[in-house]
């Protein structure tokens, strides 16, 4: 078992967004979560990776509890947050971008091997290693987040609605590249609004209704 | 010709210190976003202990003087915001709060100096002594040297945020606080070390600027001020906005100086930088949005 969450309870101030998630993703799964706008997707990622705090519950990650870990301490374990919004480094290049990526020390020791297989996974990356991030298209910026996610050394994947502005055929490259990145052994959850989407790519998948779990829509 | 020469090397090496002073301003800005209204306090604060070590207390010479005071003023630095800026961060209205803090700080430090050091002004010996002459151009060694020493540090600084990887975690946190956090970077450790980074850059000015403006209780208040413009006429947060603002406003000042007297320098720097602003209103290089 990677991933494990039972009953977790996450605020904004007074706003109680997730109300009792529970829920478990296995080692080198492919997880889909599934919901609709507002429904606290994100939040639960967010939550895992250490960007907000929960209140109740307890998330472990292969047997080690891990709440109240910050964002460090979780990509120190492997655990890497790739947001919805991006969260570029903008007037920094994308070469720039991909090495603070490896800024830990455990993936430093691997950024050359890391940084081989971001290019061969995003030619386009290589091709734009010199721009700053700021200017890429919406594809390209992207690919630069899970790139630079990637090059953290991460061994289990929280990536948020990766098609969030793209043209569907990117969306279905961008779908492949996520399959591809699994297919090496990285364990994903991958949040997207509609389960067509991902339905025939991913092993399992959650849906989440106003902060709950709703009944498997699909498995 | 002569006189030009003059106001050039003047402008110049005025320019250069205010740069140093200013990025440390800046500096904190640009990771943490907070306006460090004690950054003038502090520099007088680096000035009071470079007395004590020079003259006051010990009888160092002054070069070693500010070799102590480095590592001493870094951690004054982070001190001051683990103490000041830290408690008040989780805070919603944190961005007012640390503000006022560092307002009260500064008043916090200009009466401790008032209360050990008294109200009358007292001098910080140069660096170095004598004049140079450079053909016809005359000039103080002290200025030679404070232009020298001020583009080392300026120079310093900028290798190290585009070359250290600690530096790079600087800038990232500067741009996105939060993709920083995602990619390991412990952005406290950022904010601390930008104030620690602050506090020396604010003592190297204070030493090569207080032979000629002297120390008093209040006498931050005045830098301070001249630093925040330099801050906004670059574009609050960029560091190469603060090298073209600083350099500038320096010649204008040798240029005020020179043919009107130094009490102008304030209306004239408002004067451009109002004009500046209403052509770019983020200032030369500013891409601030939050
Ligand atoms: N920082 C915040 N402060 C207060 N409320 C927030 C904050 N972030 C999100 N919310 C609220 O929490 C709820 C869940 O937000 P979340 O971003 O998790 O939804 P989501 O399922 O990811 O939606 P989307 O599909 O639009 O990305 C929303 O009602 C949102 O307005
Ligand atoms: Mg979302």
């Amino acid at each position: 078992m990677s991933l494990e969450i039972r009953d977790l309870h996450v605020f904004y101030g007074d706003f109680h967004v997730l109300h009792g998630v529970s829920l478990t993703v296995e080692e080198g799964q492919l997880a889909g979560v599934i919901g609709a706008n507002g429904h606290g997707k994100s939040t639960l990622l967010k939550a895992i990776c250490g960007l907000v705090p929960v209140r109740a519950g307890s998330m472990t990650y292969r047997g080690e509890r891990i709440n109240g870990l910050s964002a460090p301490d979780l990509v120190a374990r492997g655990i890497v947050y790739v947001a919805e919004v991006r969260h570029l480094f903008a007037q920094m290049t994308v070469r720039e971008n991909l090495m603070l990526g490896a800024y830990l020390p455990r993936a430093r020791k691997a950024a050359a091997r890391n940084l081989d297989q971001v290019y061969s996974l995003y030619p386009r990356l290589k091709e734009r290693e010199r721009q700053l991030a700021g200017t890429l298209s919406g594809g390209e910026a992207q690919m630069l987040a899970l790139g630079r996610g990637l090059m953290s050394e991460a061994a289990f994947m929280a990536i948020d609605e990766p098609s969030l502005g793209l043209a569907p055929g990117l969306t279905a490259t961008m779908l492949d590249t996520i399959q591809a990145i699994n297919a090496r052994g990285i364990t994903i959850l991958l949040v997207e609004q509609s389960l067509a989407l991902i339905a025939d790519r991913v092993h399992a998948v959650h849906e989440i209704e106003e902060g709950r779990i709703a009944a498997l829509a699909h498995a | 010709m002569q006189q030009v020469l003059e106001i050039l090397v003047s402008g110049l090496s005025q320019g250069a210190v205010y740069c140093v002073f200013a990025l440390g301003l800046s500096l904190v800005y640009g990771t943490s976003r907070i306006l460090n209204f004690a950054h003038g306090s502090m520099y007088m604060t680096a000035a009071y202990l470079a007395w004590l070590l020079t003259a006051g207390w010990l009888t160092l010479p002054v070069g070693v003087a500010l070799l102590v005071l480095v590592p001493v003023l870094f951690l004054f630095g982070v001190g001051v915001e683990r103490l000041v800026i830290r408690p008040l961060r989780p805070h919603a209205n944190w961005k007012t709060a640390t503000m006022m803090a560092t307002l009260g700080f500064a008043f916090v430090l200009d009466n401790l100096n008032l209360v050990l050091f008294g109200p009358t002004s007292i001098t910080l010996a140069p660096l170095v002594e004598g004049t140079l002459a450079l053909g016809p151009v005359v000039i103080s060694r002290q200025s030679a040297v404070t232009l020298v020493l001020a583009v080392l540090v300026v120079a310093a600084l900028q290798v190290f945020l585009t070359h250290s990887a600690f530096g790079r975690a600087m800038r990232a946190v500067s741009q996105d606080m939060t993709g920083a956090e995602m990619v390991g970077i412990r952005v406290g450790r950022v904010y601390a070390a930008s104030f620690g980074i602050s506090a020396v850059l604010a003592g190297v000015a204070a030493v090569l600027l207080s032979p000629v403006y002297l120390i008093s209780p209040l006498g931050g208040w005045a830098p301070f001020l001249k630093a925040f413009v330099i801050v906004v006429f670059g574009g609050l947060g960029s560091t190469q906005g603060v090298l073209y603002a600083a350099f500038i406003l320096g010649l204008v000042e040798a240029v005020v100086v020179a043919e009107l007297s130094a009490s102008w320098t304030m209306p004239i720097w408002f004067l451009v930088l109002l004009t500046v602003l209403m052509v770019r209103p983020r200032g030369l290089l500013g891409s601030w949005g939050d």
